[in-house]
């Protein structure tokens, strides 16, 4: 039986849009970005595959390509194109200055859900997000952005669970016991939902309607079918996808499994392909930790 | 519409015998458009010296409000250090407007320019200046300066944020490219490097492609391009790729391909003496073959009237 709604504390979304302009990268990632950053020879691919471990940085320098560039035909999803546009050294620059514009440790910033459990469903909705979008048809050269709508799908949970820390505990409470989703836990909790934050986000860092729809609507996705909205749907089923294998949020509730299963028969994925799929998200997982693990090391 | 050039040199003044010619100010380059009487000023260089010298001995500078309006490519030494020995700051007659790509809403351009006009690096404070000074930090896009005068503001490829203006007026068209180097694909396009990206290097391949065509449709109808020429193309290669400056014929190349009909060549490197200068512009100035543009190496001093 599901337990009692919670008493919702209608939280100010003032708070939340001055937290988004001092929000700074994940703790996860943030030694072997200062290491690469400050290296003088960093090459272009090992910036780019640094900076795509962190759904914050990954958003601040989006930000600065599309806030900067007013002439593009549309706004700049992916990493490779922002540091071609902008350099390698404006760039690293602007990593550097958000990398630690707040310190915080682990425990501090992540008070309902670990920054690593973040880190890794983030990463884990990525990667999946692109090997659909493979096998949907999308050429390489634009598979990038399935990549980092599902990196930074999430965000919008960062300033929640860091401004309203109890309630966010709370809420991940509820959602476990009741097998709510979370968004609606947050929703009842909180008052305000990760997608609506996510949304707020988007907007204010310049990231265009397809990315602003992925942060925003990948728990309410459109059709499959339903045409010029594939980045949400892929998004959503990369997110659904990853809950099955088990890479959810740890303490950070599920996201609905009835939910989950009615998205998995609507893209009529077989139980095989699934399975691949979360072996290939395992090995990237993998292979980004080891590349993380490095920085410690040296 | 007349372009003045007041500095032409890269990366540091070169005083000296063997710079005499092409003169050793860094870069300054003045246009003023026709019939209005208004100062436009490309980049604050050493260069810039000579001009304040130059306009305050002009007719009605220093009796009525005299408007200069000064446009930053970037804000690299070499470009701005002429600023506080720029005389017409020191006119309370003097209304300026400084424009520049700043990278940060938090560092505004009046910081990073005021800046130099510090205690610790020069005598005069900024809020010292007797002029009106007003600072616009600038993104990419058009920019209202009044009097039928159109200036667009576009991105060049430099290790700093860095612009490249349009100046239109009476049918006129002058743009600047410097500091610059052609965008290019720099995430490795070979699969054997243990950083290779199949994604990363076939996006980085269009991302280039469509940044070079969005700066050739930029500079296209212009009468004269002002174009980065420090290197050849051989020094270029050897090692200098990245640090975003052109070859002479990388410069050429763009003319060509915008349909400027004058390219006049600037940024020379500070290593480069007036007989070096001289031969380079023996091998690649003049009238390009076909219906190409005039090649030209600025020199201080050189005025074109367009």
């Amino acid at each position: 039986m599901a337990q009692a709604l919670p008493f919702s504390r209608h939280r100010p979304m003032s708070k939340v849009r001055a937290y988004i302009l001092r929000m700074a990268g994940l703790s996860t990632t943030t030694l072997k970005v200062l290491r690469v950053c400050n290296e003088p020879d960093t090459s272009a691919n090992t910036l780019n595959r640094v900076i795509s471990l962190d759904p914050v940085l990954t958003g601040r320098v989006l930000q600065l390509v599309n806030s900067a560039y007013y002439s593009l035909p549309s706004k700049v999803s992916s990493l490779t194109r922002a540091i071609i546009l902008l350099g390698i050294n404006t760039v690293k620059n602007v990593v550097l200055s958000f990398a630690l514009f707040e310190s915080f440790s682990k425990q501090d910033a992540f008070r309902a859900f670990s920054a690593d459990g973040f880190w890794a469903h983030s990463l884990s909705v990525a990667v999946a997000a692109k090997l659909l979008a493979a096998e949907q048809g999308v050429p390489a050269s634009e598979r990038e952005d399935y990549f980092v709508a599902g990196l930074m799908h999430d965000i919008g949970k960062i300033p929640l669970n860091h401004l309203f820390p109890d309630d966010y505990r709370q809420a991940a409470q509820w959602a476990h016991s009741s097998g709510a989703p979370m968004y609606e836990a947050e929703q009842a909790v909180i008052g305000i939902g990760h997608g609506e934050v996510g949304g707020v986000i988007a907007k204010r860092w310049e990231l265009g309607p397809m990315l602003a729809e992925a942060l925003s609507l990948h728990h309410e996705p459109p059709s499959p079918r339903h045409n010029g909205v594939r980045l949400v749907g892929v998004v959503a089923l990369a997110d659904v996808l990853t809950h099955t294998m088990g890479a959810g949020i740890p303490g950070g509730g599920g996201d609905g499994e009835a939910a989950g299963h009615r998205t998995l028969e609507a893209w009529g994925l077989s139980p095989e392909s699934v399975a691949a799929l979360a072996a290939a998200v395992a090995r990237e997982i993998e292979k980004a930790q080891v590349f993380l693990e490095i920085a410690g090391r040296e | 519409m007349d372009v003045t050039f007041w500095g032409v040199r890269g990366s540091i003044p070169t005083p000296g015998y063997d710079t005499a010619r092409y003169g050793g100010n860094t870069l300054c380059i003045e246009i003023a458009p026709e019939g209005c009487g208004r100062t436009l000023v490309i980049d604050a260089g050493s260069g810039i010296r000579s001009l304040g010298n130059d306009l305050i001995t002009r007719s009605g500078w220093t009796e009525g409000a005299a408007r200069v309006d000064l446009f930053l490519s970037h804000t690299h030494l070499d470009h701005i250090l002429g600023l506080p020995f720029f005389r017409p700051f020191y006119h309370p007659s003097t209304r300026a407007v400084i424009y520049g790509p700043v990278i940060s809403a938090a560092d505004s351009l009046e910081q990073v320019i005021g800046g130099q006009l510090s205690y610790r690096y020069f005598p005069v404070r900024q809020v010292e200046l007797s002029a009106e000074i007003r600072y616009v930090d600038l993104t990419e896009g058009d920019i209202e300066v009044g009097d039928g005068i159109r200036v667009g503001a576009t991105y060049l490829n430099h290790p700093l944020l860095c612009m490249g203006y349009r100046v239109e007026q009476g049918g006129k068209i002058v743009c600047t490219a410097f500091d610059t180097e052609p965008f290019h694909n720099i995430f490795t396009s070979d699969p054997t490097d243990p950083g290779y990206d199949e994604q990363m290097a076939l996006e980085g391949e269009r991302a280039a492609r469509e940044a070079e065509e969005r700066l050739t449709r930029f500079f296209s109808g212009a009468d004269l391009l002002i174009y980065d020429g420090q290197f050849t193309a051989a020094e270029y290669r050897a090692g200098r790729a990245g640090w975003g400056h052109s070859a002479i014929e990388h410069a050429v190349a763009a003319a060509e391909k915008s349909g400027a009909r004058r390219l006049a060549l600037v940024h020379h490197d500070p290593m480069r003496s007036d007989e070096e200068l001289d031969e380079l512009a023996r091998i690649h100035g003049g009238f390009r073959p076909g219906d190409g543009p005039e090649v030209i190496f600025a020199r201080e001093g050189l005025r074109l009237t367009l």
